[in-house]
Protein backbone atom coordinates (compact mmCIF):
# COMPACT_ATOMS: atom_id res chain seq x y z
CA UNK A 1 0.00 0.00 0.00
CA UNK A 2 1.12 3.69 -0.89
CA UNK A 3 2.20 5.37 2.13
CA UNK A 4 -0.28 8.49 2.90
CA UNK A 5 1.11 11.01 5.58
CA UNK A 6 -1.31 12.45 8.09
CA UNK A 7 -1.67 15.36 6.40
CA UNK A 8 -2.67 14.16 3.35
CA UNK A 9 -5.14 11.94 4.67
CA UNK A 10 -6.48 15.51 6.63
CA UNK A 11 -6.68 17.39 3.33
CA UNK A 12 -8.22 14.47 1.36
CA UNK A 13 -10.76 14.20 4.10
CA UNK A 14 -12.04 17.69 3.84
CA UNK A 15 -11.79 17.73 -0.05
CA UNK A 16 -13.92 14.82 0.46
CA UNK A 17 -15.95 16.73 2.64
CA UNK A 18 -16.63 19.68 0.27
CA UNK A 19 -17.87 17.37 -2.17
CA UNK A 20 -19.68 15.38 0.20
CA UNK A 21 -21.48 18.93 1.09
CA UNK A 22 -22.14 19.83 -2.47
CA UNK A 23 -23.34 16.06 -3.42
CA UNK A 24 -25.49 16.68 0.02
CA UNK A 25 -27.03 19.95 -1.57
CA UNK A 26 -28.05 17.76 -4.89
CA UNK A 27 -29.86 15.37 -2.48
CA UNK A 28 -31.57 17.87 -0.47
CA UNK A 29 -32.69 19.42 -3.89
CA UNK A 30 -33.16 15.91 -5.07
CA UNK A 31 -35.70 15.04 -2.24
CA UNK A 32 -36.99 18.45 -1.46
CA UNK A 33 -36.21 18.31 1.97
CA UNK A 34 -33.13 19.54 4.14
CA UNK A 35 -30.50 16.70 4.64
CA UNK A 36 -28.37 16.93 7.64
CA UNK A 37 -24.82 14.76 6.94
CA UNK A 38 -22.49 13.34 9.54
CA UNK A 39 -18.09 14.34 9.18
CA UNK A 40 -17.17 11.80 6.51
CA UNK A 41 -15.11 9.26 7.21
CA UNK A 42 -12.20 8.13 4.97
CA UNK A 43 -10.33 4.93 4.71
CA UNK A 44 -7.47 3.51 2.62
CA UNK A 45 -8.41 -0.15 1.82
CA UNK A 46 -7.32 -3.14 0.36
CA UNK A 47 -10.14 -4.73 -1.59
CA UNK A 48 -10.48 -7.88 0.71
CA UNK A 49 -11.37 -5.98 3.65
CA UNK A 50 -14.37 -3.88 1.85
CA UNK A 51 -16.94 -6.23 3.30
CA UNK A 52 -15.37 -6.20 6.31
CA UNK A 53 -15.76 -2.48 6.39
CA UNK A 54 -19.66 -2.43 5.22
CA UNK A 55 -20.34 -5.58 7.91
CA UNK A 56 -21.06 -2.52 10.49
CA UNK A 57 -23.94 -1.33 8.15
CA UNK A 58 -26.99 -2.59 9.39
CA UNK A 59 -28.57 -3.67 5.46
CA UNK A 60 -27.71 -6.42 3.67
CA UNK A 61 -29.45 -5.59 0.16
CA UNK A 62 -27.42 -3.26 -1.54
CA UNK A 63 -28.30 -0.68 -4.16
CA UNK A 64 -25.20 0.18 -6.05
CA UNK A 65 -24.78 3.27 -9.18
CA UNK A 66 -21.10 3.04 -10.59
CA UNK A 67 -19.41 5.16 -12.40
CA UNK A 68 -15.64 5.75 -14.04
CA UNK A 69 -14.03 8.64 -13.87
CA UNK A 70 -10.52 9.23 -15.47
CA UNK A 71 -8.32 12.60 -15.44
CA UNK A 72 -5.25 13.14 -13.39
CA UNK A 73 -5.79 10.11 -12.05
CA UNK A 74 -8.95 7.38 -12.80
CA UNK A 75 -11.42 6.01 -10.44
CA UNK A 76 -14.36 3.82 -10.43
CA UNK A 77 -16.50 5.90 -8.08
CA UNK A 78 -19.30 4.14 -6.31
CA UNK A 79 -22.32 4.77 -4.46
CA UNK A 80 -23.94 2.28 -2.11
CA UNK A 81 -26.98 2.17 -0.36
CA UNK A 82 -29.50 0.15 1.51
CA UNK A 83 -31.69 -1.18 -1.22
CA UNK A 84 -34.55 -0.77 0.58
CA UNK A 85 -34.58 3.14 0.06
CA UNK A 86 -33.98 3.35 -3.55
CA UNK A 87 -37.81 3.23 -4.12
CA UNK A 88 -38.35 5.73 -1.71
CA UNK A 89 -35.56 8.04 -4.00
CA UNK A 90 -37.32 7.52 -6.94
CA UNK A 91 -40.72 8.08 -5.33
CA UNK A 92 -38.83 11.78 -3.96
CA UNK A 93 -37.60 12.14 -7.33
CA UNK A 94 -40.81 12.02 -9.27
CA UNK A 95 -42.68 13.17 -7.26
CA UNK A 96 -46.34 13.01 -7.90
CA UNK A 97 -45.32 12.58 -11.32
CA UNK A 98 -45.54 8.55 -11.27
CA UNK A 99 -48.42 6.63 -9.37
CA UNK A 100 -46.29 4.86 -6.66
CA UNK A 101 -47.21 1.42 -8.41
CA UNK A 102 -45.03 2.18 -11.68
CA UNK A 103 -42.48 3.97 -9.26
CA UNK A 104 -40.39 0.36 -10.29
CA UNK A 105 -40.64 0.72 -13.56
CA UNK A 106 -38.41 3.98 -13.17
CA UNK A 107 -35.99 2.34 -10.91
CA UNK A 108 -33.25 1.50 -12.65
CA UNK A 109 -32.88 4.23 -15.10
CA UNK A 110 -34.01 7.09 -12.37
CA UNK A 111 -31.39 5.66 -9.88
CA UNK A 112 -28.25 5.83 -12.24
CA UNK A 113 -29.79 9.57 -12.78
CA UNK A 114 -29.77 9.60 -9.00
CA UNK A 115 -26.10 8.16 -8.68
CA UNK A 116 -25.32 10.43 -12.00
CA UNK A 117 -25.96 13.71 -10.19
CA UNK A 118 -24.54 12.72 -6.64
CA UNK A 119 -21.54 11.22 -7.76
CA UNK A 120 -20.69 14.24 -10.11
CA UNK A 121 -21.33 16.58 -7.35
CA UNK A 122 -18.22 14.99 -5.53
CA UNK A 123 -15.87 14.45 -8.19
CA UNK A 124 -16.50 18.14 -9.70
CA UNK A 125 -15.17 19.32 -5.88
CA UNK A 126 -12.17 17.41 -6.53
CA UNK A 127 -11.16 18.71 -9.99
CA UNK A 128 -12.48 22.09 -9.33
CA UNK A 129 -10.60 22.30 -5.88
CA UNK A 130 -7.21 20.63 -8.01
CA UNK A 131 -7.49 23.00 -10.88
CA UNK A 132 -8.03 19.69 -13.22
CA UNK A 133 -10.87 18.26 -15.41
CA UNK A 134 -12.18 14.19 -14.68
CA UNK A 135 -14.22 12.50 -17.62
CA UNK A 136 -17.02 10.47 -16.51
CA UNK A 137 -18.56 7.37 -18.30
CA UNK A 138 -22.14 6.57 -18.08
CA UNK A 139 -23.40 5.59 -15.03
CA UNK A 140 -24.28 1.88 -14.28
CA UNK A 141 -26.78 0.30 -11.49
CA UNK A 142 -27.59 -2.97 -9.86
CA UNK A 143 -28.35 -4.78 -6.46
CA UNK A 144 -25.88 -6.65 -5.05
CA UNK A 145 -25.48 -8.05 -1.42
CA UNK A 146 -23.03 -7.45 1.04
CA UNK A 147 -21.41 -10.53 0.41
CA UNK A 148 -21.29 -10.40 -3.54
CA UNK A 149 -20.76 -7.03 -3.79
CA UNK A 150 -18.73 -6.47 -7.23
CA UNK A 151 -16.04 -4.23 -5.62
CA UNK A 152 -14.04 -7.37 -5.36
CA UNK A 153 -14.63 -8.58 -8.75
CA UNK A 154 -13.51 -5.34 -11.19
CA UNK A 155 -10.59 -4.53 -12.19
CA UNK A 156 -9.02 -1.20 -12.10
CA UNK A 157 -5.29 -1.98 -12.14
CA UNK A 158 -2.86 -5.02 -10.26
CA UNK A 159 -3.48 -4.26 -7.04
CA UNK A 160 -5.85 -1.99 -6.49
CA UNK A 161 -6.60 0.00 -3.66
CA UNK A 162 -10.16 0.90 -2.31
CA UNK A 163 -11.10 4.33 -0.65
CA UNK A 164 -14.34 4.25 1.24
CA UNK A 165 -15.91 7.19 2.64
CA UNK A 166 -18.75 6.62 5.21
CA UNK A 167 -20.99 9.11 5.51
CA UNK A 168 -24.78 9.11 7.46
CA UNK A 169 -27.66 11.08 5.53
CA UNK A 170 -30.64 11.87 7.86
CA UNK A 171 -33.58 13.22 5.25
CA UNK A 172 -36.03 14.59 7.84
CA UNK A 173 -38.20 11.40 7.87
CA UNK A 174 -35.73 8.56 6.73
CA UNK A 175 -32.28 7.74 7.72
CA UNK A 176 -29.86 6.65 5.05
CA UNK A 177 -26.56 4.92 5.67
CA UNK A 178 -24.60 5.69 2.59
CA UNK A 179 -20.87 4.59 1.45
CA UNK A 180 -19.26 6.16 -1.35
CA UNK A 181 -16.08 4.06 -2.79
CA UNK A 182 -13.37 4.89 -5.07
CA UNK A 183 -11.76 2.25 -6.27
CA UNK A 184 -8.07 3.05 -7.78
CA UNK A 185 -5.35 1.70 -8.72
CA UNK A 186 -1.90 2.56 -7.17
CA UNK A 187 -0.62 4.43 -9.71
CA UNK A 188 -4.12 6.01 -9.28
CA UNK A 189 -3.63 6.59 -5.51
CA UNK A 190 0.35 7.89 -6.13
CA UNK A 191 -1.44 10.30 -8.88
CA UNK A 192 -4.43 11.61 -6.30
CA UNK A 193 -1.65 12.02 -3.48
CA UNK A 194 0.69 14.24 -6.22
CA UNK A 195 -2.50 16.35 -6.90
CA UNK A 196 -3.40 16.83 -2.54
CA UNK A 197 0.32 18.08 -2.38
CA UNK A 198 0.03 20.46 -5.02
CA UNK A 199 -2.98 21.52 -3.52
CA UNK A 200 -1.44 22.04 -0.30
CA UNK A 201 1.39 23.75 -2.13
CA UNK A 202 -1.29 26.25 -3.72
CA UNK A 203 -2.73 27.43 -0.43
CA UNK A 204 0.80 27.85 0.94
CA UNK A 205 0.21 24.94 3.52
CA UNK A 206 3.67 23.09 2.56
CA UNK B 1 -54.20 36.49 -40.10
CA UNK B 2 -51.70 34.07 -39.62
CA UNK B 3 -51.99 32.50 -35.75
CA UNK B 4 -48.27 32.76 -34.71
CA UNK B 5 -46.15 29.52 -34.26
CA UNK B 6 -45.97 28.40 -30.25
CA UNK B 7 -42.26 27.78 -29.62
CA UNK B 8 -40.55 24.72 -30.38
CA UNK B 9 -38.73 23.60 -26.93
CA UNK B 10 -36.25 19.91 -27.67
CA UNK B 11 -35.21 17.78 -24.57
CA UNK B 12 -32.18 15.72 -25.13
CA UNK B 13 -31.01 13.58 -22.29
CA UNK B 14 -30.74 9.65 -22.11
CA UNK B 15 -32.45 9.89 -18.83
CA UNK B 16 -36.20 9.37 -19.43
CA UNK B 17 -36.35 10.08 -15.81
CA UNK B 18 -34.59 13.41 -16.55
CA UNK B 19 -36.72 13.91 -19.42
CA UNK B 20 -40.04 13.49 -18.17
CA UNK B 21 -38.94 15.77 -15.17
CA UNK B 22 -37.97 18.78 -17.87
CA UNK B 23 -40.90 18.31 -19.73
CA UNK B 24 -43.56 17.96 -16.98
CA UNK B 25 -42.25 21.39 -15.03
CA UNK B 26 -42.29 22.99 -18.66
CA UNK B 27 -45.43 22.45 -19.35
CA UNK B 28 -46.69 23.63 -16.29
CA UNK B 29 -44.87 27.01 -16.71
CA UNK B 30 -45.20 27.35 -20.18
CA UNK B 31 -48.60 25.15 -21.39
CA UNK B 32 -47.86 26.69 -24.95
CA UNK B 33 -44.76 25.71 -25.81
CA UNK B 34 -44.69 22.49 -28.10
CA UNK B 35 -42.35 19.51 -26.91
CA UNK B 36 -39.96 16.90 -28.28
CA UNK B 37 -37.60 14.84 -26.70
CA UNK B 38 -34.51 13.15 -27.75
CA UNK B 39 -32.55 10.46 -25.91
CA UNK B 40 -29.56 11.02 -27.94
CA UNK B 41 -27.53 13.35 -30.02
CA UNK B 42 -28.30 11.88 -33.26
CA UNK B 43 -31.59 11.62 -32.04
CA UNK B 44 -31.97 15.56 -31.82
CA UNK B 45 -30.11 16.52 -34.94
CA UNK B 46 -32.66 14.21 -37.12
CA UNK B 47 -35.62 15.96 -34.94
CA UNK B 48 -33.66 19.49 -35.62
CA UNK B 49 -33.89 18.37 -39.51
CA UNK B 50 -37.26 17.90 -39.45
CA UNK B 51 -38.30 21.08 -37.80
CA UNK B 52 -35.69 23.10 -35.97
CA UNK B 53 -36.41 24.11 -32.48
CA UNK B 54 -36.27 27.64 -30.80
CA UNK B 55 -34.75 26.14 -27.57
CA UNK B 56 -33.04 23.10 -26.34
CA UNK B 57 -32.33 21.46 -23.21
CA UNK B 58 -29.25 19.60 -23.54
CA UNK B 59 -27.35 16.92 -21.28
CA UNK B 60 -23.24 16.48 -21.36
CA UNK B 61 -22.60 12.72 -20.92
CA UNK B 62 -24.83 10.94 -23.39
CA UNK B 63 -24.28 7.78 -25.38
CA UNK B 64 -22.63 8.28 -28.90
CA UNK B 65 -22.64 12.08 -29.32
CA UNK B 66 -21.70 14.45 -26.54
CA UNK B 67 -24.42 16.85 -25.59
CA UNK B 68 -21.56 19.41 -26.54
CA UNK B 69 -21.04 18.04 -29.71
CA UNK B 70 -24.70 18.18 -30.98
CA UNK B 71 -25.34 21.89 -29.55
CA UNK B 72 -22.19 22.53 -31.71
CA UNK B 73 -23.76 20.80 -35.01
CA UNK B 74 -27.22 22.03 -33.91
CA UNK B 75 -26.08 25.29 -34.13
CA UNK B 76 -24.19 25.28 -37.37
CA UNK B 77 -28.02 24.83 -38.74
CA UNK B 78 -29.55 27.36 -37.33
CA UNK B 79 -27.37 30.03 -34.96
CA UNK B 80 -30.84 31.36 -33.82
CA UNK B 81 -31.17 28.51 -31.59
CA UNK B 82 -31.18 28.53 -27.84
CA UNK B 83 -29.42 25.99 -25.76
CA UNK B 84 -29.11 25.45 -22.45
CA UNK B 85 -26.60 22.62 -21.18
CA UNK B 86 -28.11 21.26 -18.26
CA UNK B 87 -25.83 18.17 -17.19
CA UNK B 88 -24.98 16.95 -13.72
CA UNK B 89 -21.03 17.76 -14.52
CA UNK B 90 -21.00 20.87 -12.41
CA UNK B 91 -16.92 20.99 -12.74
CA UNK B 92 -15.84 24.48 -13.03
CA UNK B 93 -14.24 23.48 -16.65
CA UNK B 94 -17.33 22.54 -17.54
CA UNK B 95 -19.09 26.31 -17.18
CA UNK B 96 -16.03 27.54 -19.07
CA UNK B 97 -16.48 24.92 -21.93
CA UNK B 98 -20.23 26.10 -22.10
CA UNK B 99 -19.49 29.87 -21.90
CA UNK B 100 -16.82 29.48 -24.67
CA UNK B 101 -19.48 27.67 -26.57
CA UNK B 102 -21.83 30.85 -26.11
CA UNK B 103 -23.87 28.12 -24.42
CA UNK B 104 -25.78 28.48 -20.70
CA UNK B 105 -25.62 26.28 -17.97
CA UNK B 106 -27.41 24.89 -15.53
CA UNK B 107 -26.63 22.48 -12.99
CA UNK B 108 -29.34 19.08 -12.18
CA UNK B 109 -30.79 18.36 -10.14
CA UNK B 110 -34.06 19.65 -11.96
CA UNK B 111 -35.90 21.54 -10.21
CA UNK B 112 -38.15 24.07 -10.57
CA UNK B 113 -35.61 26.68 -10.28
CA UNK B 114 -33.83 25.19 -12.88
CA UNK B 115 -36.31 25.42 -15.44
CA UNK B 116 -37.50 28.60 -14.05
CA UNK B 117 -33.40 29.57 -14.86
CA UNK B 118 -33.78 27.80 -18.14
CA UNK B 119 -36.67 29.38 -19.34
CA UNK B 120 -35.57 32.76 -18.70
CA UNK B 121 -32.34 32.23 -20.60
CA UNK B 122 -34.54 31.24 -23.58
CA UNK B 123 -37.15 34.57 -23.35
CA UNK B 124 -34.34 36.88 -22.39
Amino acid sequence: MVEVSELQRDALSEIINIGVGRAAASLSQIVRDEVELSAPTVLFLEPSEVNQALNGVEFDELSVVSQDFSGPFDSRAMLVFPEKNALVIVGHMLGEMVPPEQLSEFEQEAMCEFGNIILNACISSLADLFAVEFEGSLPSYRHADRQTLEILETSVGDRPVVLVVQVDLKIRKQELQGHLIFMMSVTSLSELLDSIDHYLARQGIV
Amino acid sequence: MNTPVKPLFLVVDDSKTSRLLITRMVIEMRPDWRIVEAASGDEALKLAQAEMPDFVSMDINMPGMSGLEAAGRLRMIDQKVRTVLCTANVQESMRHNAEKLGLHFVAKPITPNTIAEMIEYFER
